[in-house]
């Protein structure tokens, strides 16, 4: 346990991934099988059923240790992290750490998530004594369901592949299964030995670059134009009667999308296709949130599939029949994707080619995509190949251009934990009638001269702290870019703002040139 | 012990020069020029420079002369020997910070007060260990006065930093270990395992080493060949030096930090090294409330750090506790191990 904590604790910090990588790698090398297991188990993401909250644990702590709250909160407030404030007190420091993982799993966590409060608080107490404060941290993590670490999936599989002396293909697609933390699992999982199905595997996924404004002085005719979708982007694989979708982000996803498989199912052909998976219902794509509802839920309920259902929007083929046929020009492709796909199910589409006869006509149709569920266009050479993904040149993504409002500082804060840093969280608010509400936090991008100009104007303007949140005088404009709105019950003005960032400050305005919020209900409603 | 008289003026208290004894006409660790200073410690916080006379411990005084000048008029004392001045008695006692880091006891009429300077509690092979003084007044430092800082276990922490090492030289890099150019470099010095690749310093730390070295602490043979580091090397340099053109220079590095806020996750992203080990000299949560109870002082006067939290604690547990204001108090706690 302490190894395994000791290594998260290490990633957790760490920026480059190939030490990242070195440091999983470095964990499994030494691990023992039962032990790694329940990493490998953790570490793909699975979870235990929430026994408490961080405040809870922090009331614990403070009766075990008699510690008052006030000095608590007082750590709190320099550590800035909850677990591990509750980490630092109560973990052990000396040579006491005999825990294993399995035996925090198997013995403690599983059987007693059900145990009435009285005695979980017990046998956590208990547990926090017998371990050293990186193991406390985890421990804290778990008990709250919020434990997450720096690893991905498909760093996993590189790491446990490179330890085991496997491809990593064939690690991701033994870690698709589902995976019980077991010494046997574990030892099955890094055997040499390869079987017949693993054989099914995506290719490495091109990326788009930033458009280049060179590419408008080109002929339109040379450029094949789709939505870029706001989706997740996978391959879908059809081998031998058997259907795989892999993600770009997660690797292999078993029985997360039923329809889609269903679908594929009745491919007539064996091949490999790339493409988007959407939220879609009534024949239009929902917003992207609808869709990370569907894939953050572990299991797919009825209820989920009827509320989110998803498609797959297929937008290139890689392989036909077992043949790679990447090297193939793109209007080819597309040529052959139309016509396989003719004979799918209902949850595959195509992506629409978007005809346009000049780039003004495209621009303007690109302002449009939002209401697409697009983050705009992406162009592709119709005569290119599939390249492999580092390879620059012949698929652009020419975004939308962000909305932009004018809006009032109202609080600042520092990021919590960090003393000496600038005021860089700031919340923007808008008119609404004769008041301003806040509707959108933003982290400041501006520069060290900027910044030490909003660091003066909070400290000069200051009317009330709560906790780390000053609350300023409204008298400082910005000009705030976001790139969508999202309906949001959880939200004071009733929407979310996605992705909203400073573009600059706007020392020439006045409050009275803010905008009301009735731009963006308007915004809103335009979708 | 007899009891302090309430209503005569405290032994010690702080004056626009420092902490002053009037009685005795002296000050302990003086942020201006005065005429008796008596120094717990060679960091630039503790130690100032244009005083006409000092009195610091005997192992202190190399450290001293280079901090603060080859001539300075410098009376040193062995640990637990006491002189009279002005009728005060004075004598120093290991604190356990650095090399010649003195407790001053104080005593007058009957009356004893220790002022700690700073202090940890945990072993260290390059200075005394600290010896609690029983006193009537207790000045304490409180750098890491929050139950947050528990310090593990020295020993174990000086095997990550070998075995971080190793593990570095063998992938043909340079490791450069952040530390203090007076105390900590040395402490780390000490415990630094040389089979496993060469050692550098910069000349700031290898002039200190001197001075430990005369003093008959140990320290491990230093690379001083000219000319750039090997792979496999280790660099002790003092904190400044990150981001500098030195650091890029050696463009196939990793660094490491060792210090008591690496403890705090936030704190070793803010660093931008790429490790953070948790080493510190001063005492920890535990070993200040171990101190006072060891001292089992009337009173305690708080300074040097987290002074609030500290000080409402010890009176919320049953123990007198003031704050004992100096400049330094202004400061984050934070930066002022950095000022070190």
């Amino acid at each position: 346990m302490k190894a395994f904590s000791k290594m998260l604790s290490l990633v957790s910090r760490m920026s480059d991934s190939g030490e990242k990588r070195s440091a999983v790698m470095d964990y499994f090398r030494k691990a023992e099988s039962p032990e790694a297991a329940w990493a490998v188990w953790l570490l793909s993401g699975n979870k235990i059923k929430k026994w408490t909250t961080l405040r809870v644990l922090q009331q614990w702590c403070l009766d075990t240790t008699q510690l008052p709250n006030w000095l608590f909160e007082e750590s709190y407030n320099l550590a800035g992290d909850l677990a591990e404030t509750i980490a630092l007190i109560v973990g052990q420091t000396g040579e006491t750490d005999t825990m294993k993982l399995k035996m925090l799993m198997e013995e403690i966590l599983i059987p007693f998530s059900q145990a009435d409060e009285i005695v979980k608080k017990d046998i956590i107490i208990k547990t926090w004594k017998s371990l050293d404060t990186d193991s406390v941290y985890v421990l804290n993590k778990l008990l709250t369901g919020t434990f997450k670490t720096k690893i991905s999936q498909s760093m996993l599989c590189k790491a446990l592949a490179e330890v085991g002396g496997l491809q990593e293909s064939v690690v991701m697609h033994r870690l698709s299964h589902v995976f019980t933390p077991t010494e046997e699992s574990y030892n099955a999982l890094m055997s040499p030995i390869t079987q017949e199905n693993e054989s099914s595997r995506p290719f490495p996924f091109y990326q788009g670059f930033p458009m280049d404004p060179a590419i408008q002085t080109t002929d339109i005719q040379e450029w094949q134009a789709e939505w870029m979708w706001n989706g997740f982007r996978a391959q879908l694989i059809h081998h031998a009667g058997e259907v795989f979708i892999w993600s770009e982000e997660e690797g292999l996803m078993v029985d997360r999308f039923p329809e889609i498989e269903q679908s594929a199912q009745i491919l007539s052909e064996d091949g490999i296709m790339d493409g988007v998976i959407l939220a879609w219902k009534d024949g239009k794509p929902l917003p992207l949130s609808a869709l990370q509802k569907r894939i953050s839920s572990a299991s797919v309920s009825n209820k989920l599939l009827k509320e989110f259902p998803v498609v797959f929007i297929a937008f290139d083929i890689l392989s036909v029949a077992g043949s790679d046929c990447r090297s193939q020009p793109l209007f080819w492709r597309r040529q052959y994707l139309n016509q396989i796909l003719g004979l799918s199910g209902p949850d595959i589409l195509v992506s629409p080619v978007l005809e346009s006869s000049d780039w003004q006509q495209l621009e303007l149709l690109k302002e449009q995509a939002h209401e697409h569920c697009a983050n705009g266009i992406v162009l592709k050479r119709k005569d290119s190949p599939y390249l492999e993904w580092k390879q620059k040149g012949d698929w652009w993504e020419w975004k939308k251009n962000p909305y932009t409002v004018t809006a009032v500082l109202l609080y600042a804060a520092k990021p919590r934990g960090k003393h000496y840093a600038n005021f860089t969280e700031l919340t923007f608010g808008l008119w609404n009638d004769l008041e301003l509400v806040s509707f959108a936090k933003a982290t400041s991008t501006l520069n060290h001269v900027e910044n030490a100009y909003v660091n003066n104007f909070v400290r000069r303007y200051t009317v009330e702290k709560t906790g780390p949140v000053y609350t300023v005088e409204p008298k400082l404009i910005f000009e705030i870019a976001f790139d969508d709105l999202q309906p949001s019950s959880r939200h004071k003005i009733g929407m979310a703002v996605i992705r909203p960032r400073i573009v600059r400050l706007r020392n020439d305005l006045d409050i009275y040139h803010a905008d009301e919020i009735e731009r963006l209900i308007h915004i809103l409603k335009r979708k | 012990m007899p009891m302090t008289d309430p209503l005569s003026p405290p032994l010690l208290q702080i004056n626009e020069n420092g902490l002053f004894c009037q009685v005795g006409n002296f000050y302990i660790d003086p942020w201006r020029s005065v005429d008796f200073a008596v120094i717990t410690h060679g960091h630039s916080d503790h130690a100032k420079a244009h005083s006409r006379a000092y009195l610091c411990a005997k192992p202190s005084a190399s450290i001293l002369r280079i901090r603060l000048g080859k001539h300075i008029n410098l009376q040193t004392l062995p640990y637990g020997e006491s002189i009279t001045h002005n009728g005060v008695k004075i004598s120093l006692h290991p604190a356990g910070h650095i090399l010649g880091s003195a407790q001053v006891r104080v005593e007058y009429k009957g009356e004893v007060w220790v002022v700690t300077g700073d202090y940890k509690r945990e072993p260290d092979l390059t200075c005394d260990p600290f010896e609690p003084v029983p006193c009537h007044t207790l000045v304490t430092e409180s750098t890491f006065g929050l139950p947050i800082f528990n310090w593990p276990n020295p020993e174990e922490v000086h095997k990550d930093i070998n075995a971080w090492w190793d593990y570095n030289a063998i992938q043909g890099k340079i490791c450069i270990l952040f530390a203090y150019s007076l105390g900590k470099a040395q402490r780390l010095l000490s415990q630094l395992d040389a089979n496993i690749g060469p050692i550098h310093t910069n000349p700031a730390i290898s002039a200190i080493n001197k001075a430990y070295e005369a003093e008959g602490v140990y320290l491990p043979n230093l690379d001083n060949s000219s000319g750039d580091a090997r792979p496999g090397s280790l660099l002790i340099v003092p904190p400044s030096y990150l981001n500098s053109r030195f650091t890029e220079s050696h463009y196939i590095n990793t660094t490491a930090h060792a210090s008591g806020w690496m403890a705090l996750k936030g704190m070793q992203i803010q660093n931008r090294s790429d490790r953070g080990f948790v080493l510190s000299d001063h005492a920890d949560w535990k070993g200040l409330l171990q101190t006072v109870e060891d001292c089992n002082p009337e009173k305690v006067l708080v300074t040097h750090g987290f002074v609030e939290p500290l000080v409402k604690y010890l009176n919320e547990t049953g123990v007198q506790a003031y704050a004992l204001n100096t400049p330094y108090q202004a400061e984050s706690p934070i930066l002022r191990e950095q000022n070190e």
